[in-house]
């Protein structure tokens, strides 16, 4: 039991000591504070202040902790504060102050909007990872911060685990959630989730209900077997997602499988995840895609020189 | 990354796994936390229902934009609309606060008046094929009045006293508008003169332990009729229901006719129906000739106009009397 134990463990550090290069990770951070940064709208929450009491409800731990609803100025300044650090933070300016304030001012902003009568389970993982990202040297690549660095001649970010760590963090979060989800429909409905006309059901209902983009489900839904296969399937998914962080075989298999199984939530549901999309982009082989752009780089550079030095 | 810092890391991200589970377990949702439980549920029953929410302005109901129920839009505002509906007080707030955003907006935007928003629930039987689907069957959950504040404004001057008559609208043409004089009375009523009744008297109706009632004789062709009334209630201690007899056989439900004071509490002049927020009465005339309208209520209420239309499918946003 011990040395299965000592293998687990090994298993599952050894990937966060994995170096990797600081571009990938400033890859995620232009795709996670891309999504986060809301434009030029300051004032989408103020409204909420006009409904407390009414329909707006302090949830979850900041309710606990007494976290005021501030006034509709104060949640505009609030606005005006997540507009600029998220800006700063996708440019990598001022990063190690931005990151961390935008991510909690969207912590913030995101409670009073999911406070006002539905929780929206997709962003709320989105909201968590911008900590993830905030907290790691993502802004030593791709950024102001780096360019200063470079016309000041400090020394260049090398591969390091300090750029591995943050992508594995947010993989741990994903698979945790998914195995949570997995686990809740155990608990709340049992086998019969997979074994019963559920899904069938959820597939010619959604289309009563949303809009789903596809007729996928509709002819899903024609055949009932098909159907339990694909929930038992999914639920097997959901439920085995967390063995990823203990195999890098199977990691390759659950990630892009738990992505694929979004997309069809959207094609076959028409419930759109948009925040999730963009967690999963986070975890694309970015490194590897950035070596292989390299090498062919490094390719055709050479000859580029020698087509303009020919003429 | 020093052995410290992995250290940190790898305790934050053991922490987070196992607050989940320790949400999971115990099936809590303790935001940012969560068990994750969308479509956990199972769905036992092919019964499918959606909530459709549309506003009312005087032309009819109308489909609301994201920008008119900002910040509510989409599936947070039928989420909502599903919960309020459990909770008329809660609703009423709601919607006051709604209505009053909208009417921040309205003018800049030309959108119409709001009176009310409705909220129906749609159910549909999950068939093979989506068969049916274009033809669920459709009910009222319920209509959360939204008063008008140009007509707020008027009760209120009316009922302080320093509101100016207003001048009679005219009444769509094929309209019936009646005028009630003395000849229309029955037990328990007599004119009296108001100032902002229509030609400046009115029926008035002694309610208490003598019931009182109108009834008025008239021609009609047959057909559908929306069946307005203008009445306003001496005291809004009163009560104001009224209840309608077509040729001696009642109409509408057992919660008759008027019931605003809930909504609009002013001892002001009002077209009334239903009640507020819900679509007029309509009367059904089989056939064509000479027909009886008998008014009767227990509350001392003032009465001076009625109103047949047929092309009225909401109450007005004002109070002024009609003419044909």
């Amino acid at each position: 039991v011990k040395a299965f134990l000592e293998l687990c463990s090994k298993a599952f550090v050894e990937p966060w000591l994995r170096p990797a290069d600081p571009r990938a990770l400033a890859a995620c951070r232009l795709i996670l504070f891309g999504l986060a940064w809301p434009g030029f709208r300051f004032g989408s929450q103020a409204a909420f202040a006009e409904f407390e009491g009414t329909t707006w409800r302090a949830i979850g731990i900041p309710s606990v902790l007494h976290v005021p609803l501030f006034g509709p100025d104060a949640l505009r300044a609030i606005g005006v504060g997540v507009t600029l650090a998220t800006g700063l933070s996708l440019f990598g300016l001022g990063y190690r102050f931005a990151a961390p304030l935008a991510a909690l001012l969207k912590l913030y902003s995101s409670w009073v909007g999911q406070s006002a009568g539905k929780i929206n389970h997709g962003s709320l993982l989105f909201t968590l990872v911008l900590f993830v990202i905030a907290f790691s040297h993502a802004s030593d690549a791709w950024s102001v911060d780096a360019l200063v660095r470079r016309l000041r001649r400090r020394p260049q970010p090398e591969r390091s685990a300090e750029y591995g760590w943050p992508v594995r963090f947010i993989a741990l979060m994903v698979v945790t959630m998914y195995g949570a989800a997995g686990l809740t429909k155990l608990i709340q409905s049992g086998p019969a989730w997979a074994f019963s006309d559920n899904l069938r059901t959820l597939f010619l209902a959604h289309h009563f209900t949303h809009h789903p983009p596809t007729q996928l489900g509709v002819w899903l839904a024609d055949y009932p077997t098909l159907c339990r296969v694909l929930a038992f399937l999914s639920l097997c998914l959901e439920l085995t997602s967390p063995l990823a962080l203990f195999s890098r075989y199977y990691y390759r298999i659950v990630l892009p499988s738990l992505a694929a199984l979004q997309l069809m939530i959207w094609l076959t549901l028409g419930v759109l995840f948009r925040e999730m999309a963009v967690v999963f982009a986070c975890l694309l082989p970015w490194g590897a895609l950035i070596e292989r752009l390299d090498s062919l780089t490094s390719t055709w550079q050479p000859a580029w020189r020698r087509w303009r030095a020919t003429g | 990354l020093s052995p410290a810092k992995l250290r940190l890391v790898l305790a934050f991200a053991l922490a987070f796994s196992l607050l989940t589970l320790f949400e999971v377990v115990t099936q809590r949702e303790d935001w940012p936390l969560s068990c994750y439980p969308m479509y956990s549920k199972l769905v036992r029953h092919r019964v499918v229902t959606r909530a459709v929410l549309v506003g009312v302005s005087e032309q009819g109901e109308f489909a609301l934009m994201d920008d008119q129920t900002s910040p509510y839009s989409g599936a947070r505002l039928l989420s909502l609309s599903r919960q309020l509906a459990k909770q008329p007080a809660r609703a009423r707030q709601f919607v006051r606060v709604l209505g009053a955003r909208y009417e921040r907006k309205r003018l800049r935007e030309q959108w119409p008046v709001l009176q009310a928003v409705r909220s129906y629930s749609e159910k549909w039987v999950a068939r093979p094929g989506l068969a049916g689907i274009e033809k669920p069957a459709r009910s009222l959950d319920q209509a959360m009045y939204v008063p008008p504040p140009a007509l707020l404004e008027r009760l209120q001057a009316e009922e302080a006293g320093h509101a100016a008559p207003l001048r009679p609208v005219s009444a769509p043409p094929g309209d019936r508008v009646v005028e009630l004089d003395a000849a229309s009375c029955d037990d328990g009523c007599s004119p009296a003169a108001d100032p902002q009744a229509s030609g400046g008297s009115a029926l008035s109706l002694e309610g208490g332990n003598r019931a009182g009632s109108i009834t008025t004789r008239l021609r009609l062709e047959r057909g559908r009729y929306a069946f307005l009334f203008r009445m306003k209630v001496r005291s809004i201690a009163n009560f104001d229901r009224v209840f309608l007899e077509l040729d001696g056989r009642r109409v509408a439900t057992s919660a008759g006719l008027g019931n605003y004071l809930e909504a609009l509490p002013y001892a002001g002049w009002l077209w009334a129906s239903q009640r507020p927020g819900v679509t007029p009465l309509v009367l059904d005339v089989e056939t064509d000739g000479e027909h009886a309208l008998t008014l009767s209520t227990g509350s001392k209420v003032l009465v001076d106009q009625l109103w047949l239309s047929r092309s009225v499918r909401e109450l007005p946003v004002d109070n002024a009397a009609r003419q044909p």
